[in-house]
């Protein structure tokens, strides 16, 4: 038990140093710092910087999460319950006991980080008791095990997945339980709301703000961290209400809690983008915002003109408008 | 009353679409419900009728005659196992 720890310690105190050493030199293939670099060079308005100290980080990122997920799935002498209480810390602790204390359900909601299923465990282990706990994910072979990682680390938890899991989640949140859920996907959806995220347009899942829509729930953004040591910090934000955004249209609470919860997103990955997974896949899956046109920019004749010339059947429709555009008009 | 009149008068019950476009349709999508208002019509029924689908049920769930069949199967299977 003791040789494995000081394994694990030993291991990660060599991780920033090599991957500093290594960064530079390390082709892109197996480089996900340099490919994120290049995602974010493709969206200069996105405001991170981008430079060769980010890559060095995103590097080490992933190296700490992988040595943090390799310890908890090795079955070791020492358990995953006491690996997990004794790696896994909530900051802002408080912010889960109020929400608690409200008696309302809940809903976790973590941007894709590579130790997110760490902070699942630690989560469940503390509502253990308390409140139901299920997560909510997508089935993918990257997933396949975690039924046993959650089994072994002592953790009631009930994994949903698909149309069978958000029914199942509707349930849980309806009797006051909580639910697990990464909505930041962009594959494989179907149902999805147009936010902004990094000055882009992004198409994303809303299952979760469904879900918090349905159950009146609070909406708690996480970020599941890892740390020098090594060690992984779940940071809690400030709750979002869903009872805040609710309207008589589902589908305008559903945009609202989106825009908000990956409002919150946004704001915790320019924190620490170093942690997010998905930098790649950023620029395939969004377009730029555009800058807006302000009212006084706006010239109403021109936009008809433009209108007309698209759509010529407009002319022979309503004559008028020849007037109207003058002879610049097809 | 049958599985497939129940699943049409559940859906028009809570999701308000009038019985005309409900007989027309023979897709969930030809009635106007998209993946979330599938979602509540789901619920409604289980509660309705004090039956849990399972993941299997859902899977390829397009239809009303897919919905009726599997209300009718799980609502055999309660009588069955009664």
């Amino acid at each position: 038990m003791l040789r494995s720890t000081l394994v694990t310690r030993l291991a990660d105190s060599v991780i920033d140093p090599l991957a500093a050493l290594l960064s530079p030199i390390l082709p892109r293939s197996r480089h996900p710092g340099r490919r994120a670099l290049m995602a974010l060079a493709q969206m200069p308005a996105c405001g991170i910087a981008v430079d060769e100290a980010l890559a060095r980080s995103i590097l080490a990122a992933r190296w700490r999460e992988a040595l943090l997920l390799a310890r908890a799935r090795a079955r070791t002498a020492r358990p995953l319950p006491s690996i997990i209480d004794s790696t896994v810390h909530i900051r802002g602790a408080q912010v889960l006991e109020d929400c608690l204390a409200t008696g309302r359900p809940l809903v976790f909601a973590t941007p894709h980080y590579g130790a997110c299923v760490l902070g699942c465990l630690a989560l469940a282990r503390s509502l253990q008791g308390r409140r139901r706990f299920a997560l909510l994910y997508q089935r993918d072979p990257r997933n396949a095990g975690l039924r046993s990682l959650f089994l072994r680390a002592d953790a009631s938890a009930t994994l949903l997945s698909g149309t069978a899991g958000i029914v199942r989640a509707v349930q849980t949140l309806g009797e006051g339980g909580t639910v697990a859920t990464m909505p930041d996907v962009f594959d494989d959806i179907t149902d999805t709301v147009a936010i902004p995220l990094f000055g882009r347009w992004l198409r994303v899942a809303c299952g979760t703000a469904y879900l918090a829509a349905r159950s009146q729930a609070l909406i708690v953004p996480g970020f599941v961290r890892t740390e020098r040591g090594p060690g992984v910090c779940v940071e809690l934000a400030r709750p979002i209400d869903a009872c805040e955004c609710a309207s008589s249209d589902l589908r305008q609470t559903i945009f609202a809690l989106t825009r908000r919860l990956f409002a919150e997103f946004e704001s915790g990955l320019r924190h620490a983008p170093e942690h997010w997974l998905y930098w790649e896949r950023l620029p395939r899956v969004s377009t730029p915002l555009g800058s807006p046109i302000t009212a006084d920019e706006f010239d109403v004749t021109a936009d008809i003109a433009m209108r007309c010339r698209a759509f010529p059947g407009l002319l022979r429709r309503v004559p008028e408008l020849r007037d109207l555009v003058g002879t610049g008009a097809p | 009353m049958n599985a497939a009149e129940t699943v049409r008068q559940v859906a028009a019950e809570h999701l308000k679409i009038a019985a005309a476009r409900l007989e027309a349709a023979n897709t969930l999508r030809e009635a106007g419900i998209d993946s979330l208002a599938a979602i509540d019509l789901i619920v409604a029924i289980e509660r309705r009728l004090d039956i849990s689908f399972r993941e299997r049920d859902l899977e390829s769930l397009r239809s009303f005659d897919d919905l009726a069949a599997a209300v009718e199967r799980l609502l055999a299977e309660q009588r069955a196992g009664s």
